[in-house]
C-alpha cells in the first residue's frame, strides 16, 4: 500500500481556501424570498407590542425606583442609629495618657 | 451605601431617547426571544426585561459598536437564561415552551400547515441558529455585529446560516411542491 503522501503546496492550498470563501460568499449572498416571507410571517410580533411594552417598562421601572428609595431610606435610617448608638471610640492623646 | 438607579425617564429629551428605544428595537428583541424561548408571552417578557436591562445601563455603554447588536446580546443572554431556568425549575411538559409534535403537521394541509413546518423546522435548530437566522434574514444586521451579540467567531456566523437556511429552504420547498 502507498503511504506517501502528495508534496506540500502551499499556493494550491491558499487558492482552495479562497475558492471555497468565494462559495460561502455567493451562498449566503443568495436571498429566499418564500422563506424571508414565512420566517416574518411566523416571527411576527403582537400588534401592540410596543404600546404594552412601554407601559409595562415604565410601571417596573417606577416600583423598581420606589423600592429602591424605600430601602435606601431604610438603609440610611439604620446607618444613623448605628453612629447614635455607637460608644465613641477613644481619641489618641487619650490612649498615650492612660498608657 | 445608595445605589445608582436609572427610573423612569423624566426629563423630555430621555423620554425621546426611551420610546426610541422601545420603537427601534421591541419587534426585534420579540423575534430573537421568540427564537429562542418559541413562546409568544415569555418572548414579550423578555422584550420587557431586556429593555430595562438596556435602559438601566445605557449611560454606561461604550458606543464602539452598533446600539442594535448591544441590545440583541443583550436580549439573546435574557432568553437564553430565561430558558435555562425554566428547564431546571420545570417538570411538567405543559410548563416547557411549545414544541409543535409531527402529526400537528400532517393535519394540517393548508397555509398555515407551512408554517407549522416551518416552525418545527426552526424548532429543531439550535438556539444559536435559530438567533443567527433572525437577526441576518429578517432584521438585515451585519455578520460581524452578529457575531459580537453572540460573542462567536464571523466564521460561526456564516456557516450556521448557511446550514440553518439550507434546512429550512428545505421545509419551505417540501410545502411549496406538496
Amino acid at each position: 500500500m502507498n503511504t506517501e503522501q502528495p508534496p506540500f503546496d502551499g499556493d494550491r492550498d491558499c487558492d482552495r481556501d479562497r475558492d471555497f470563501d468565494a462559495d460561502l460568499e455567493s451562498e449566503l449572498a443568495a436571498t429566499d424570498d418564500v422563506l424571508h416571507r414565512s420566517l416574518a410571517q411566523l416571527l411576527a410580533p403582537p400588534a401592540d407590542l410596543e404600546s404594552r411594552t412601554q407601559d409595562h417598562v415604565a410601571n417596573s421601572l417606577m416600583s423598581r425606583s420606589l423600592l429602591g428609595t424605600g430601602a435606601d431610606l431604610l438603609t440610611v435610617g439604620w446607618q444613623t442609629l448605628r453612629l447614635m448608638w455607637s460608644e465613641p471610640e477613644p481619641d489618641a492623646d487619650e490612649t498615650e495618657v492612660t498608657r | 451605601m445608595l445605589r445608582n438607579r436609572r427610573a423612569t425617564p423624566r426629563t423630555n429629551a430621555s423620554e425621546e431617547q426611551f420610546q426610541a428605544l422601545i420603537a427601534d428595537h421591541a419587534e426585534v428583541i420579540y423575534r430573537v426571544a421568540y427564537s429562542v424561548v418559541r413562546d409568544e408571552h415569555l418572548a414579550e417578557d423578555i422584550v420587557q426585561e431586556t429593555i430595562i436591562k438596556a435602559w438601566q445601563a445605557l449611560p454606561s455603554w461604550r458606543g464602539d459598536g452598533s446600539l442594535r447588536g448591544w441590545v440583541l446580546s443583550i436580549a439573546h443572554n435574557t432568553a437564553v437564561s430565561y430558558l435555562r431556568r425554566m428547564r431546571d425549575t420545570s417538570t411538567e411538559p405543559a410548563r416547557l415552551p411549545e414544541r409543535a409534535s409531527s402529526a400537528d403537521v400532517e393535519r394540517e394541509t393548508d397555509a398555515r400547515a407551512d408554517l407549522d413546518r416551518l416552525r418545527l423546522a426552526l424548532a429543531d435548530l439550535d438556539e444559536l441558529s435559530r438567533s443567527i437566522v433572525v437577526m441576518r434574514d429578517l432584521d438585515g444586521l451585519p455578520y460581524q455585529q452578529i457575531a459580537e451579540a453572540l460573542d462567536v467567531p464571523l466564521a460561526t456566523v456564516k456557516t450556521r446560516l448557511l446550514r440553518a437556511r439550507r434546512e429550512l429552504q428545505r421545509v419551505v420547498e417540501a410545502g411549496v411542491h406538496t
